[in-house]
């Protein structure tokens, strides 16, 4: 088998730029209705190509990301300041800490931001969790008409729902926060359930959350759970020979690189987090313990 | 021999071909670009396709028929006069009727053709679309994707350039959302997202149903005719809204008494909330996938009669902080478009340095069993073979086994779909595969998924132990047309007697003037009356000349009338 670089002529540093010309150039010699095997080759090997590149590309990014907190840290003299900021940068990420929220904000949260502290507010508020009406109002935000607003707040919304629910603590005795009407609506807002498959997200994630939400009801969106008597005649005379619906996913010779991503994001994080829960504590005991 | 580019649309059909100077439209026997996707009879029973048809939708609702581009692959079927037809039969009349206007246009026979379709259409309603073109006696050489075909047109534009753009279109039955990428003279659709069932035809059903609900009238009890009227009146209430704040119309209800109907944008708005709401998805869902950021998207592109309205308009710009071109004409676009994937099938040499590539917009696969515990099986889970937004042609395989020791035979259910289990996805049809009894262990096949640079599948299955490998096609779709049936039904429709094309006309303005007769009532029904009286007798002379200019004369006053906005 040639490899990418030989299939494309190219170095095996190239840039992006050069990988596509190279493509362009292949692909005007082959016809895709005539030759699809030879088209499906060069395009296997273009794909290669740009997923090197952008994980070469994720390497640098991430390091970046990386330090980013403790950045922010020294780019500011008031030391106090900017710890404030990403106090309040991070309300809603936070669990039960909220008396570390600092009444007036030098920060203007993003809109994105905003949003998740209605959602954080709404879990919290007694009823909150089954106000069906509450939650339909902040999907339904105008504020969320902007495409990347809404694809921020889908991320974030997504993470926050993970990590309340125990996910990333891998804790898998965290009860529902959310009524079933609700969690219904989100999972149909969202395209969670009906409409996946998505490149863009790890398709673990959702089965997870469904799992929370509607399993100990016996119930899931839209009836899909309508077959699961075991063996039927019609359905069940394939299956898979990896057992298990996932592992054929990770078969893949590389980690998809966005979920890759969104973990490593989430590690970049938990860094963060954990520097957040020192502060907290240093103030707790600051508070209470020297009193003592 | 040219290839012809065909948009096959729920409202409007138009055919091009691509010459020396790019695409190039073909006018139909009226002199328009556009003919209406509507087929009926006429009164002697020879069928009528496009404007003709169009108008007798309201005079003679039972010998008409429009908008069955969203039954095509369903068994949904009319009767007109005493014949049944499938949307793929009306579709094939209206294929038939554009290809007598590009024979008349171009001199010599058309036989091959580009058809374009929604690029949500599935597998069923593809396989349609070609056996719609095989009734009409076409050879269709590719099915194009809308959007694709759109920003193929775009693109012609400016071939040297880099930019990504969105097109999105919004025609009478479909929306498409696309995302293309343009490098070195290649063409790429990145993302493809959409809904085959949405389209201008449903806000004109939300207005529809707002006048009955006016008028205190129950729809389905009403006259077919007096429906018929009002849904055509509530669809140029829509047009009219789109360059006017307010708009009012006259209506003659059951009981011949004169209503007022009048609609303001604000309202037509708060009508429509729902279906805006429809639209955005799948436009959030193609940007996410591309994995892209609004400042990466150069180039917002419209296309489609339904984006003309201006609460579509808002909302993407709402979406995207910028506001959309539509430098080519809406409704012109896609065929032009289709033209030109006709001039690169056919190696057109000004076409050299073009190449396109699209996706295939859905995740196809099959139905699986997971095994939940020793010897335990669950079903219908769904097994992706082929992602959605994979570029195609793609050939994808996955391995599995039998669930049972001994098992003879292997019943394969493909569907198309993004959820995880099968019953939430469409199904597209089933195989079987003899499996060798093997009683001591699993069998196990490889699947073989490969989708076509149309957008058509192919399943082949090899059990790996006797190396056998079976090529399936799928069946059993209960929409699905077999090959017997498309000749059958081809040698049928050739034997209908299609009213001649020099005299489509006539026929198209004698009713305009039925429907405007119907429209009215007293002093003016009597005036029209006098105008189809006059008419009628130059034609019964059948002097060419003579009958196209009492046409002339009456046009005006016919114009005027129909201008009143009384329906
Ligand atoms: N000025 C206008 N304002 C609002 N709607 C309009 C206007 N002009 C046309 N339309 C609507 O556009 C639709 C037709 O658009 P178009 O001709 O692009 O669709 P089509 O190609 O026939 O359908 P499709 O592509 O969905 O199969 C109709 O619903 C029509 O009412
Ligand atoms: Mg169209």
């Amino acid at each position: 088998m040639a490899t990418w670089w030989d299939m494309l002529e190219v170095a095996r540093d190239v840039d992006l730029r050069a990988v596509k010309r190279a493509y362009a150039a292949k692909l005007k010699s082959i016809r895709q209705d005539e030759d699809p095997k030879g088209f499906m080759a060069l395009r296997a090997a273009y794909d290669e190509a740009r997923e090197h590149i952008r994980y070469r590309e994720m390497e640098t990014e991430d390091t970046v990301v990386r330090q980013e907190p403790f950045e922010r840290d020294t780019d500011t003299s008031h030391d106090s300041t900017s710890i404030q900021d990403n106090i309040a940068d991070s309300e809603w990420k936070m669990q039960g800490q909220d008396e570390l929220i600092i009444a007036d904000m030098v920060y203007t949260p993003t809109i994105v931001e905003q949003l998740m502290n209605e959602v954080h507010a709404l879990i919290r508020s007694p009823w909150g969790a089954g106000r069906v009406d509450s939650w339909a109002a902040i999907l339904d935000d105008e504020r969320l008409d902007d495409i990347d607003a809404y694809s921020d707040f889908e991320n974030a919304f997504l993470n926050y729902m993970l990590n309340i629910h125990g996910f990333f603590d891998e804790d898998t005795n965290v009860e529902s926060k959310l009524n079933l009407a609700v969690a219904h609506l989100i999972f149909e807002r969202f395209g969670w359930q009906s409409n996946r498959n998505s490149v863009h997200f790890n398709p673990v994630v959702y089965d997870w959350l469904a799992d929370k939400f509607f399993q100990q009801n016996e119930d899931t969106p839209h009836g899909d759970l309508d077959e699961i008597d075991g063996e039927t005649d019609s359905g069940a005379n394939a299956k898979n020979s990896s057992h298990s619906q996932f592992n054929q996913r990770g078969q893949k010779k590389k980690p998809n690189p966005k979920t890759e991503k969104f973990f490593k994001w989430f590690d970049g994080n938990g860094v963060f987090y954990l520097f957040l829960t020192m502060i907290a504590l240093m103030v707790l005991y600051y508070t209470f313990g020297s009193n003592s | 021999m040219s290839i012809v580019g065909i948009d096959l649309g729920t409202t409007n059909s138009l055919i091009s071909v691509f010459t020396d100077d790019g695409p190039e439209l073909i006018p139909n026997a009226l002199g328009d670009f556009l003919t209406p996707s509507a087929v009926g009879l006429s009164d002697n029973g020879e069928v009528l396709v496009g404007q003709a048809a169009k108008n007798r939708l309201v005079t003679h609702p039972q010998l008409t028929q429009s908008r069955f581009k969203r039954y095509m692959g369903t068994n949904w079927g009319q009767k007109l006069g005493r014949k049944h037809y499938r949307a793929e039969d009306l579709s094939a009349l209206v294929l038939a009727s554009l290809k007598a206007d590009a024979e008349a246009h171009l001199g010599a026979p058309v036989e091959r053709a580009i058809i374009s379709v929604p690029a949500y259409f599935n597998d069923v309603q593809r396989k349609a679309t070609l056996a719609a073109g095989q009734i009409a006696g076409l050879k269709v050489e590719r099915l194009i994707n809308e959007p694709t075909a759109a920003a193929l047109a775009y693109g012609l534009n400016d071939k040297e350039g880099e930019s990504t753009f969105l097109v999105i279109d919004l025609g009478g039955g479909t929306f498409d959302v696309s995302i293309l990428e343009m490098f070195d003279g290649v063409m790429e659709v990145r993302a493809s997202a959409g809904d085959a069932f949405l389209g201008g035809e449903d806000f004109t059903d939300v207005v529809t149903k707002h006048f009955a609900e006016k008028l205190d009238v129950n729809l389905d009890k009403m006259s077919v005719k007096k429906a018929a009227m009002l849904r055509d009146l509530a669809d140029q209430a829509k047009a009219k809204l789109s360059s006017e704040h307010e708009v009012s119309f006259k209506f003659i209800d059951d009981k011949s008494n004169e209503q007022t109907l009048s609609l303001t944008r604000n309202k037509f708005e708060e009508l429509t909330e729902g279906l805006l709401k429809k639209l955005r998805h799948p436009i959030q869902r193609a940007v996410m996938d591309a994995g892209l950021r609004a400042e990466n998207i150069d180039q917002v592109v419209l296309v489609g009669g339904a984006t003309r309205m201006p609460v579509v308009r808002s909302l993407i710009a709402r979406m995207f902080k910028t506001f959309p071109v539509h430098n080519i004409n809406p409704d012109h676009v896609i065929v032009m478009g289709a033209a030109v994937q006709a001039g690169l099938v056919s190696r057109h040499s000004a076409l050299d340095d073009i190449v396109m590539t699209d996706v295939c917009p859905f995740t196809l696969g099959t139905e699986m069993s997971i095994e939940i515990g020793r010897d335990q099986y669950e079903s219908g889970h769904f097994q992706p073979v082929i992602e959605r937004n994979t570029v195609i042609p793609v050939s994808r395989s996955v391995r599995n086994s039998t669930v049972h020791k001994g098992q003879t035979q292997l019943n394969l259910l493909i569907y198309q779909g993004e959820a995880p289990r099968v019953s939430s996805n469409v199904f597209l049809g089933q195989v079987n595969v003899p499996i060798p009894k093997n009683t001591k262990e699993h069998e196990v096949v490889d699947i073989r998924f490969t989708y076509d640079v149309s957008g058509v599948l192919e399943v082949l299955v090899k059990v790996l132990s006797t190396d056998k490998v079976s090529r399936l096609v799928i069946e059993g779709n209960p929409g699905a047309l077999s090959k017997t049936e498309i000749d059958a039904r081809f040698k049928e429709l050739d034997k209908l007697k299609v009213h001649p094309r020099d005299e489509v006309v006539n026929v198209a303005f004698m009713a305009r003037l039925a429907k405007a007769y119907e429209n009215h009532l007293g002093e003016m029904r009597q005036e029209i009356q006098h105008m189809i009286t006059v008419f009628e007798a130059v034609l019964a002379r059948q002097n060419k000349h003579e009958i196209s200019e009492v046409r002339e004369e009456i046009e005006p006053h016919l114009k005027a009338f129909e201008d009143r906005n009384i329906f």
